[in-house]
């Protein structure tokens, strides 16, 4: 048997006072003068609980009642913050703790290597099928030892084809290019230049040596029509510039210059 | 256990077939000794030798499994992110650049000159372009004449004010086309004749195909030095401006030189007055090709041995032999080999591709195939130049008037032993009867006769030449002025200017050396010695 019910109890089998409405409503109303006491006549750490305690209440209250008012202005829904994880996650410390530190070095190591970065870091690469076909020469068509390059070059001046006897690799002269459309990224605007060299070849070093310029590309230029200086005062003839189409398709090189 | 058992190498030292490594690269390795010795070959010339022998490998069903430089692999593309790719590459100073204007003005007017490593010159910084040259709006129209209140615009400009000013700007403007395009005109005089020339023969089309085009640029390609074969008794009518004007504009770095050949059917004053006038364009050579009684050949064998030496950085050099069908391209090869190793004919065609010979270990000869740029040519030029075969012709005797009207009476004369004649049918009746070239019913052969006029004209049984042009005040200054550059470049001491300055010796005393030419032309010397003395 409970028993805190024998007030409950007694009530049940006699019923309650005669006057219990009218005494609880007079206690209702000197419940204020009780707070208003207790608030001035409270002192060290119980006042300080009593103060918190009745800021929460007053809080809750403006808030209920505001949020009964209408208001014609928006207000903005309070979201669930970032943060935020549900009751069976809330054990996960170490490994939150551990996934930031992980993304806070990457994001670093990506921020230093993309500075550097070309506009074009990784492009399709080609097999050497690809890039050579087979030349049969002789007499009766036997010796396979000759490729001609299919894909668009660059030759300096002063190239001279080598004897038939010692040329592996043909450029065909149809496939020759001495000019590429450059567009300035910063400036907006697109020039045509002469290519100096052929710098890097993405597909390999035999390329660059061959000359072959494919997508990606890196390819030095002649920059002196657009009239570059250097702090120093010098004049800036040669840059680097990426291809970024396909000149063994579209019959012209066109370029991003490396700025 | 699995691995293929390497072939046994030939340890006998003798060697079995002509890609064998013990073979010797000389004959004079192979005489040493019956167990080796002399001179081996490489380690570049051993693999140079096993890449002639690539094969595709096959499996059983004939499909291949490898074969070299033909991988389906792909490989890694990505291009490492590097501050260098950002960065200036070359830069030039202004001090240096005024320097080299300066002195890229000066060299190259010079025809002796060359310029090395072109690449790392900034030749564009040193060129003016033209056109960019930009329409300047403030000078032609200032501020203040278009606006605030000294304004002056009060109407557009145009280029007419009124109807008969536009109409005669017209026409003069018409004019001015139709004087600067002579061709056009000729062709409205013949539409208002009414009448139309005939379809040409395209055997009047030869050196002019794709595939002939497509051989020439194949040589020009290859070559480092190309000598342009004239015809010394036509110099200027087989000379190929095209060919010139291209080397000069997309192919700088490639030398030209003239060979004047067939210099024994000229007299020996029109060879020198050639080779003057012609020098001053580009060094040029007299020649006679032939494989016995040659002329010029240790003159020009010196001018290549001095190119070879200017391009001494790279391994072997090649000379491409370009010019006109029939003026001997493949004789001078033979002439320079002394042997036959071009096959020669006297008639045009007979080289029909580009050919490969070795002169030396340096340098290379290419022979090439006669080409004919288009030009204003007519028929009888095209057949009197050579061009074409003289056996093809359908109707050979109207081209006689013009062998009759360049050629010298004396000398038909002595050829045909024809006292006088009225007209070129008078001729060919005559010389038909003489020679017997007779129809049916004693009639005369007119077409068989011609052609053989013809034959003997391109052979140089008939004895014609184009004078040089006149330049008796000029010449004391010409032959001065190459002892002058000769002098000038004695003072460097750089191995380039060494060379050019031999190959312009060479041009020069070849000059005054003198030149053989037939009996036949004691009588011209004479004609020409009287001639000058008048003069």
């Amino acid at each position: 048997m409970p028993q805190g019910d024998h007030i409950e109890l007694h009530q049940k089998r006699h019923g309650r006072r005669l006057d219990y409405e009218e005494r609880k409503r007079k206690r209702a109303a000197r419940e204020v003068h009780k707070r208003s006491r207790d608030a001035r006549q409270l002192l060290g750490a119980k006042g300080k609980r009593f103060a918190k305690k009745r800021y929460a209440e007053k809080a809750q209250m403006k808030k209920t009642l505001k949020m009964h008012d209408e208001s014609t202005s928006r207000q903005k829904v309070d979201d669930v913050q970032e943060g935020a994880l549900p009751p069976y996650l809330l054990d996960r410390d170490q490994t939150q703790r551990a996934k930031v530190l992980s993304n806070t070095i990457k994001q670093k190591r990506m921020e230093k290597a993309g500075k550097w970065e070309v506009p074009l870091p990784k492009v399709r690469p080609v097999a050497e099928e690809e890039m050579f076909k087979v030349l049969r020469t002789g007499k009766r068509k036997t010796k396979q030892w000759k490729r001609m390059v299919t894909k668009a070059t660059f030759v300096g001046p002063g190239f001279t084809r080598k004897p038939p006897k010692y040329e592996r690799f043909i450029r065909p002269t149809g496939l020759r290019f001495t000019k590429a459309h450059v567009t300035h990224p910063e400036l907006k605007c697109t020039f045509n230049l002469d290519i100096i060299s052929v710098k890097k070849n993405p597909n390999g070093q035999m390329y660059s040596t061959l000359g072959v310029l494919t997508r990606g590309t890196i390819i030095e230029v002649n920059v002196s029509e657009l009239g570059l200086v250097t702090p120093a005062g010098k004049v800036v003839w040669g840059k680097y510039a990426q291809v970024t189409n396909n000149p063994e398709n579209d019959g012209c090189i066109n370029a991003v210059l490396l700025v | 256990m699995a691995k293929k058992k390497e072939r046994a190498v030939n340890v006998s030292g003798k060697p079995r077939h002509s890609l064998d490594v013990n073979r010797a690269n000389d004959k004079k390795g192979a005489g040493g000794g019956a167990g080796g010795g002399g001179g081996g070959r490489s380690a570049a010339t051993v693999r140079r030798l096993k890449m002639y022998k690539m094969r595709p490998l096959r499996d059983r069903g004939g499909k291949i499994l490898k074969h070299d430089l033909q991988s389906k692999e792909l490989p890694n593309t990505r291009i490492e992110p590097d501050r260098r790719w950002f960065g200036n590459t070359r830069v030039v100073n202004q001090k240096e650049l005024e320097f080299f204007r300066e002195e890229l003005q000066s060299r190259l007017s010079n025809n002796y000159n060359v310029i090395l490593k072109e690449r790392k010159l900034p030749l564009s910084l040193l060129q003016d372009h033209q056109k960019q040259a930009r329409a300047h709006l403030l000078d032609t129209e200032p501020f203040e004449h278009a606006f605030g209140p000294k304004g002056k615009r009060k109407r557009p400009k145009l280029m007419a004010l009124d109807y008969e000013s536009l109409l005669k700007k017209a026409d003069d403007s018409q004019g001015a086309f139709e004087d600067k395009h002579a061709t056009a005109k000729l062709l409205k005089e013949e539409e208002e004749d009414g009448l139309r020339d005939l379809v040409r023969h395209t055997m009047f089309e030869k050196g002019q195909s794709k595939r002939i085009w497509g051989e020439l640029y194949k040589v020009i390609d290859s070559s480092d030095v190309v000598v342009q074969v004239l015809d010394a008794r036509d110099p200027m009518g087989t000379r190929c401006y095209h060919l010139e004007k291209h080397l000069k504009e997309n192919a700088k770095h490639k030398h030209l030189v003239f060979l004047l050949n067939k210099c024994d059917l000229v007299p020996a004053w029109a060879t020198k007055g050639w080779l003057r006038t012609l020098s001053k364009d580009y060094p040029t050579l007299a020649f006679h090709a032939s494989i016995n009684s040659s002329f010029g050949k240790g003159s020009l064998l010196s001018v290549l041995r001095q190119f070879a030496r200017l391009k001494s950085d790279k391994q072997a050099i090649s000379v491409g032999f370009v010019g006109y069908p029939n003026v001997g391209k493949s004789s001078v090869i033979n002439t320079l080999r002394s042997k036959s190793v071009c096959k020669v004919a006297p008639i045009p065609g007979e080289t029909k591709v580009w050919q490969y010979i070795t002169l030396t270990k340096r340098i290379f000869l290419i022979d090439c195939p006669g080409v004919v740029y288009q030009n204003n040519d007519s028929e009888t030029d095209i057949v009197l130049k050579g061009v074409v075969r003289v056996t093809n012709l359908a109707d050979a005797s109207e081209h006689i008037g013009e062998v009759l009207r360049r050629v010298k009476k004396e000398h038909l004369k002595r050829a045909y032993k024809i006292e006088d004649w009225v007209d070129d049918n008078d001729f060919l009746v005559q010389l038909s009867k003489t020679t017997g070239k007779l129809l049916r019913g004693g009639e005369p052969d007119l077409t068989t006769t011609a052609k053989m006029v013809l034959h003997d004209w391109q052979r140089g049984k008939i004895p014609f030449f184009v004078p040089p042009p006149q330049q008796g005040e000029d010449s004391p200054s010409e032959t001065a002025e190459p002892v002058e550059k000769s002098d000038e470049e004695g003072v460097s001491s750089d191995r380039t200017a060494a060379a050019m300055k031999a190959i312009a010796g060479i041009i020069s005393s070849q000059q005054q050396m003198n030149v053989p030419c037939q009996k036949e032309f004691g009588v011209t010397n004479e004609d020409s010695e009287v001639a000058e003395q008048s003069e």
